[in-house]
């Protein structure tokens, strides 16, 4: 009996203490139980422009704008409300404000500025609370008359050649191992592609028209349909697969130098070449002009290597000059200008064939560097660039004002509508200024 | 009078069977470790010293099985510093799988109640050797360690049913201190229920006999309280504290009650507190209000610790009839988890592009808290007669621990953290329903 009271005592204890038992592991594992670390995308937009960004364009240019706008998860509408904020370049929207669904195209009209280089318009996308969702820009670029407009996009960012066919209205330009051709806008260029444009690095152009192209492996490519077409002109120096220097001198002869090479020039177009003589190549390369008499005039790229030649290059002879020249230029009047580095930079001129020389201008530039485009003429002008200091302006090459004061400038070309084109140090930078 | 079972062995040899939960831990803070069940089984033998303490010791089989989950990789943007990302990345990728089987032999000191049922509590270590070990991974240089030794803590209720045999029901908590491999901050742990049946005629009593005795009183100095309830806790740190709200869990455990007097005890135990915050507003953090500019998530998650509490309570009865008490005394709080879970908004935006997520987040925070918390306790309550030998507390407890409850290590720039004030301070307000059991005298 005793027994059996234990029995059922322990038996209701044993309920009892169960129950207490499973309530506290109930409490104590449910709080454990819960969903696994996860995500979901709940929503996603892109919002874009149509139009692409960083174009150029005139002062007061109208644009089409148009914005689109996609659901990236489904397609389910959703309103939004866009606004359009001209927020850099000081120009006008048509219609600011849109209210839309989902997956819209908005459309609408930015009138650029007249008076900035950049442009910025922001379009600001909002749910109908007002809540602010993102945003988007589109930017513009328009190129101002009478001022130097920077750009250091490509194509025309990495100019590093350009020449210009004032009679028939071509300029061509390299940049990038690309030849580009200049659109109806100055700032706009198209690639110019042929089979045998391969990897072109310098571009000159001959009184006739046509221009020659240098490539970085040793070929000399021309064309006589303003860039339409080209062909390949003899090989200078056949077993060079490297680049070399040309030069079209004012006589349309083509000059090809190659360091450890001898000089070679073409009178005919590239067809034949011929040495010239007296171990012309220890200048380097340099400039050729061809006199009224036939007296070819050379200097190099090496310091004070004036030189003449009477027989048609086959000869030449030094000619002393003050200083350290570097740069050589004839003008009409077949006076000789040189540049010398005395006082950093200074410009002298020659009336009797390099026996006397006077000083017209000096200037102290920010770095030397090779002496490219350095004499460039429109109209009746002259721009002449100091590398490391800026841009001169003559008329007559006797007195010199300063145009542009810019110590980062290396280069200076002028397109066949008189644009300056200046080329920066960095090598990612031009300077457009169109004059009126 | 009253009959409770008891014997007079010096040995008894028990076999038992059950179920144990996972419950590594690691030392990362991002994702979640799965609580994984697994097989447990063993043979012990248990030896009496007297009524009161025993030695027990046997042979354990078990398997734990680890899964670490996160879905958090290539998602948005995850500020370094603040968010679940801030300690290197959990060495286990993605969703990862691996199983370990030992064989262990713990020794444990015992500490009985005499009540029925028997309440057992036990402390000791085990040395584990591993017998298998499978796993889904990506590291070639994982290799696990094949050994473990640790810490084994206990509780059990046994039920006398038949001559010389008791049923029995364990609880368990095995915390390693062996790197589970070559590679990982992360060590062996689980939880395990079982249920043994354990035979006590291997020695008999003096008299020769291992039958039952008699037993007549109840202890007049001693009772036992097994309580449970629910608590409402929250931040009461001095950093932005209006930013956190309540968090709520359970609080589980019993106390043992001496009498020291008429109108005064003294009570210890041990409970199981789960204590924590709510945070519902923006942050650069999941599971704490930072902002440095503009927010990164909107966060709803709740920050939750796992202690073990050990109490030391000084408990006042006024009047005559003890129908009120008021408890006081410090307590200690032994961390066992720590997680922060809920759910994260966040959006991706860019020039052009929006996204707007949701993430269900599960952090393991076990390595950011401190190892312990020590506090104060303010509790008043009623009691009441209940079945003629019992008695109910319904008591409202207030909690306040003391002192910066993350670890030092896991606040960014901790110091100018900490001297701009705490970061989560441990307070909690509990109602507890408790049911007095008394402590019988064998004779």
């Amino acid at each position: 009996m005793v027994f059996h009271k234990l029995q059922s005592i322990a038996v209701e204890n044993c309920r009892t203490g169960f129950r207490i038992l499973i309530l506290a592991l109930s409490l104590i594992i449910i709080p454990f139980c819960s969903p696994d670390p996860s995500i979901e995308l709940l929503e996603s937009y892109s919002i874009s422009f149509e139009n692409k960004q960083d174009q150029r364009y005139n002062p007061g240019e109208t644009i089409d704008v148009i914005l689109q706008i996609y659901n990236n998860k489904e397609p389910v509408a959703t309103s939004f409300k866009i606004v359009f904020t001209v927020t850099e370049g000081g120009g006008s929207i048509a219609q600011g404000t849109f209210l839309t669904e989902d997956a819209a195209k908005i459309t609408t009209v930015w009138t650029l500025g007249i008076n900035s280089l950049d442009h910025k318009l922001k379009a600001e996308i909002f749910r109908m609370n007002g809540e602010y969702v993102t945003s988007i820009f589109l930017t513009a670029i328009t190129l101002r008359e009478n001022a130097w407009d920077d750009v250091s996009a490509d194509p025309d960012g990495g100019m590093v050649d350009l020449a210009a066919d004032t009679v028939a209205g071509v300029t061509l330009m390299i940049s990038g191992a690309n030849v580009y051709r200049q659109l109806e806008k100055y700032f706009l260029w198209e690639k110019v592609t042929h089979p045998v444009l391969d990897s072109p690095r310098t571009i000159e152009i001959d009184s006739r028209g046509t221009f020659y192209v240098s490539t970085w492996n040793g070929e000399i490519v021309k064309s006589n349909d303003h860039g339409m077409s080209w062909q390949k002109c003899t090989k200078p120096y056949p077993v060079n697969p490297y680049y070399v220097f040309m030069d079209v001198a004012n006589d349309d002869y083509i000059w090809v130098f190659k360091f450890e090479y001898p000089t070679v020039f073409s009178p005919d177009g590239g067809v034949t070449w011929q040495t010239a003589g007296s171990n012309l190549s220890s200048f380097g390369y340099g400039d050729i002009f061809r006199l009224k008499n036939g007296t070819l005039l050379f200097h190099g790229s090496n310091c004070c290597s004036l030189n003449r030649s009477d027989d048609n290059g086959l000869t030449w002879t030094h000619i002393e000059t003050p200083g350290a020249s570097t740069k050589l230029y004839v003008n009409d009047r077949e006076e000789i200008f040189i540049c010398n580095q005395d006082g950093g930079f200074a410009i002298l001129k020659s009336t009797d064939m390099g026996a006397t020389f006077k000083r017209l201008f000096g200037c102290f530039p920010q770095f030397g560097t090779s002496m490219d485009n350095i004499f460039n003429k429109w109209a009746d002008a002259y721009y002449i660039l100091v590398p490391g200091f800026g841009i001169l302006k003559s008329y007559d090459l006797e007195r010199y004002e300063i145009y542009w004061i810019n110590n980062e400038l290396n280069n200076l070309f002028i397109d066949h509508n008189g644009v300056l084109i200046a080329k920066d140090w960095n090598n990612k930078t031009i300077y457009y200024r169109k004059n009126s | 009078m009253y009959w409770i079972a008891g014997w007079s062995q010096k040995i008894t040899a028990g076999y038992y069977g059950g179920v144990n939960i996972s419950d590594i831990h690691a030392g990362s803070s991002s994702g979640k470790w799965k609580f994984k069940p697994g097989p447990v089984q063993g043979f012990y033998l248990d030896y009496s010293f007297n009524r009161i303490f025993g030695f027990r010791t046997g042979i354990n089989y078990s398997t734990l099985y680890y899964e670490h989950v996160t879905g958090y990789q290539n998602y948005g943007y995850f500020p370094f510093s603040n968010s679940s990302s801030f300690w290197p990345g959990p060495y286990y990728s993605f969703n990862e799988l691996t199983d370990f089987s030992f064989i262990s032999f713990p020794a444990q000191i015992r500490l009985s109640v005499p009540s029925v049922p028997r309440l057992d509590l036990m402390a000791g270590i085990y040395n584990a050797f591993l017998i298998d070990h499978s796993g889904i991974y990506d590291n070639n240089l994982y290799k696990p360690s094949k050994d473990d030794f640790g810490y084994l803590y206990s509780i059990g209720l046994s039920f006398p049913f038949a001559d010389r045999l008791e049923a029995s029901v364990n609880a368990r908590y095995f915390t390693g201190r062996n790197k589970i491999d070559n590679y990982d901050e992360a060590w062996h742990g689980s939880m395990d229920l079982t249920f043994g049946i354990a035979w006590n005629g291997i020695l008999k009593s003096k008299s020769g006999k291992a039958g039952y005795q008699e037993q007549d009183s109840m202890s007049e100095k001693v009772y036992l309280v097994y309580s449970g309830g629910v608590n409402a806790s929250w931040n009461s740190c001095e950093k932005d504290n209006e930013r956190y709200s309540l968090n709520y869990g359970p609080s589980i455990g019993l106390l043992v009650n001496f009498r020291l007097s008429g109108n005064t005890s003294f009570r210890t135990g041990v409970s199981f507190d789960v204590s924590g915050y709510s945070l519902k507003d923006s942050s650069d953090s999941f599971n704490r209000y930072i902002i440095t500019d503009e927010a990164y998530y909107y966060v709803n998650t709740k920050t939750s610790v796992d202690y073990l509490t050990i109490p030391l309570l000084i408990s006042f009865h006024p009047g005559t009839g003890g129908r009120f008490f008021i408890n006081t005394g410090p307590f200690v709080g032994i961390k066992l988890n720590a997680r922060c879970k809920g759910t994260v908004y966040y959006d991706n935006e860019s020039t052009g592009s929006y996204s707007r997520y949701k993430r269900i987040v599960h952090d393991d925070l076990e390595g950011a808290i401190k190892d312990n918390n020590f506090g104060w306790i303010m509790e008043g309550g009623l009691t009441a007669p209940l079945f003629r030998r019992l008695a109910l507390e319904c008591g409202l407890q207030y909690r306040k621990g003391f002192g910066e409850v993350f670890d030092e290590s896991y606040l960014p720039e901790n110091e100018s953290y900490l001297n701009g004030g705490t970061i989560f301070e441990n307070s909690s307000l509990s109602f507890r329903i408790g049911v007095r059991v008394p402590v019988k005298v064998v004779k």
